[in-house]
This record gives C-alpha cells, structure tokens and sequence, in this order.
C-alpha cells in the first residue's frame, strides 16, 4: 500500500501554470512539518521525473496542475503526462488523486478509478482563471486555486476526501461571497470573478471513496468521531450516576 | 411585499449590480434601481416587478432568462479591460477575449452554454439575497 502522510505535487510553470503551482506551493510550505511533501517544480515536473517520484516515494496522494482534455493530462511544456487506458494510469491504484486540469473528469479521471485509485477530484468542463496581474499578486489571480485546492489544505489536515470535497464546494461559495458582498465587491472586476467561480464550482468533481484519508494516522473518520462522542457521553452521564446512587446511600 | 423589503434587498446586493439588468417584465430589463424607482411610484410595472423578485427566478419565462444572462453577461464582459479569461485546455491553452467569449454564448456553443448557465445562477443568488 502507498505512504500515508506522503504526496507528490506536479507543478509545472509555463502556459500559465505558474498561477496555480505558486498557491499550492505556499498550501505545501503550511504542511511540510506534518507531512513529506515532494515539489516537482517547472522543469522537474517532467514525466520520467514524476515517474521517479511517485516510484521512490510511493505516496498515498498525487496532485498535478496541468492542462488537458477528457482523455489526457499534460504537465511542463504541455508534454503529455497520463491517457486513458495507458500504463500510467496503473500507476495512481491505491492513491488518491487530484488533477486541476480541464475535462479530465469526463473520461480520464473514471479509468483511474475503474484502475484501482482510491479517490479522484478533477474538473469536469474547462477550468477558467483569471489573470491580470502576475501569478500570486493578488487575491484576483488566487481565488479560484483559493478554492479548488482546499482539497489539499483539508486532506493535509487529516480529513476524508468527502469531507475534503465538501470544504471544496463551501470554498468556492466562501469565495464567491468574498467578491458579492466582501471586500472584492469593490474591484471593478468582481462580476467576472463571480462568474467564473461559479463555473469552476459546477465542475468540481470527485470520484471514488468518499472515506480516505491520506495522513498517516491523523485522520479521524466521522463515525470514529460519533462513537467517541457517544463513549463521552455514556462515560459521564455513569459518573454522575454513580455520584448520584453514592450521595444516595448516604 | 413591502418598499422595506425592496430597499432590504437592494442593500444586500454589492454596488455593481444597482445598474445591471437582475428582472424582465414585457420584454424590458430593469435595474435593482429602476425596480426601487417603480415601486417607489407605485406603478402597475412596480407591482409585477415586486412580484417577481419576491418568487425569484422562476417567475421569469425561459426566454425571458436566456435573454437577461446574456444581456448581463454581455455588459460584464464588455467592461474587462487587461483581464485575460485563461482555460487549462490541451493541446492549446486557451487565452480567451471576451469578445470570443460573447460569440460563443451568442452561437450557443458548449463553451456558450456552460457561461449562460452559470450566469442564471448568479442572478437566482443575486434575487435570493435579503
């Protein structure tokens, strides 16, 4: 079985890439402490190079970047990556996999998990972002990564990849109302933010197992977290129990 | 339906949108300011408007909604200045203008209809706000 607490980012730079890999660059600079984190960065995110990663690390959570098609996942230099139905797709069984990457969810994010990937997130139609200014410069050029990689900021924290693409979803609404009645509301260009979230929201897309957690035993599910809750409960109201039949007696 | 809900809900609404089409009655667009204006003169059109808000998108005919994302998003888009709208597509990225934008909405293409369908619901967001 791959690492638990182990992932490997894709972060290519050119055609526009780097909008994306610096904010998951800064995500994976909150959560080096916690997990082993390996950064594929502009021109180390070449095939052989993710090969040898994902190889030598076996990690339990794959992220790329890139651009694509419903059948195709490209990485630096728009070099194809991964298709439908080749060796590469193999590769991804066991892990949980998330490609920011146009129309994968339409064909290549299904072979993965008809391949054994556990999870996969990834964008149904095309994937809009918005560019003005350089890459990181602003909350303009972040917010739709703002939202769509809270998949890693709450997989990184332990959480389930359901509750991961539940965060996702919120993110984008959060994201939304940061530039309806937020501080964004006065840019002049708030109305194409709010338009383009929107359809990056309506194409988030997960499939898979909606129970993994890729940490290595920081993961809590939710029905752990009930039965704990419910063991509290029981545990105090027999304390008081007890109290209460001792005072009794006396 | 009260003008204090009227003025309510356009207090909700950031600036930008006081002067953008939100409803259509008789085939006209109007504003979140022209509604408050009608209202205000208690006119036949304020009554339908006033209704309209208050049922949301579902009181406006299909066409009628077709029409009103389009004309918004053609007012939105008009106004982007250096923004460039960019997709992670292969094998080309795609840098779009907005003017091809507006084209394909226009055209009705896949890319179209993805745009004209989001932009319906920013308008059901933007009615609900009170």
């Amino acid at each position: 079985m791959p690492n638990k607490g182990t992932a490997v980012l894709i972060l290519p730079s050119q055609h526009y890439l780097e909008y994306g890999s610096c904010v998951m660059d800064k995500i994976a600079q909150q959560f080096k402490d916690k997990l082993k984190i390996i950064e594929l960065r502009g021109s180390d995110a070449n095939p052989s190079g993710i090969d040898s990663a994902i190889q030598n690390n076996d990690p339990m959570f794959v992220f790329g970047v890139g651009h694509g098609n419903v059948n195709i996942y490209t990485v630096e230099c728009m070099t194809p990556y991964m298709q439908v139905c080749d060796n590469r797709t193999r590769m991804m069984a066991n892990r949980v996999i998330h490609l920011n990457s146009c129309l994968t969810a339409q064909q290549l994010g299904p072979d993965l998990v008809n391949k054994g990937a556990l999870t996969y997130y990834g964008n149904y139609m095309e994937f809009y972002l918005l560019v003005r200014g350089p890459p990181c410069a602003s909350k303009f050029e972040t917010t739709v990564f703002d939202a769509e990689y809270t998949v890693e900021k709450s997989l990184f924290s332990g959480k389930t990849t359901g509750q991961a693409q539940n965060d996702r979803l919120k993110a984008y609404d959060d994201e939304i109302k940061y530039w309806t009645n937020g501080p964004g509301a006065s840019d002049p260009e708030a109305p194409i933010a709010v338009q383009v979230l929107t359809i990056d929201k309506n194409i988030a897309k997960m499939l898979g197992k909606d129970n993994v957690t890729i940490t290595s035993g920081g993961g809590v599910s939710p029905a752990l977290l009930y039965a704990m809750a419910a063991l509290t409960t029981f545990a105090t109201f027999g304390y008081v129990s007890y109290i209460g039949t001792k005072h009794k007696k006396v | 339906m009260t003008i204090q809900v009227i003025r309510a809900w356009i207090s909700k609404l950031p600036q930008y949108e006081l002067d953008m089409p939100i409803v259509v009655y008789n085939g006209v667009a109007y504003t979140p300011r022209a509604v408050l204006d009608e209202v205000m003169r208690r006119t036949t059109i304020g009554e339908q408007l006033q209704k309209q808000i208050e049922m949301g998108i579902a009181s406006l005919h299909q066409e009628d909604e077709e029409e009103l994302a389009k004309l918004r998003l053609k007012l939105i888009l008009s106004r982007q200045t250096s923004t460039k709208i960019v997709a992670l597509t292969y094998p080309q990225p795609t840098a779009l203008s907005p003017q091809e934008i507006l084209r394909e909405i226009e055209q009705e293409t896949p890319r179209g209809r993805l745009w004209i369908e989001a932009q319906k619901e920013v308008i059901n967001r933007l009615l609900r706000m009170r």
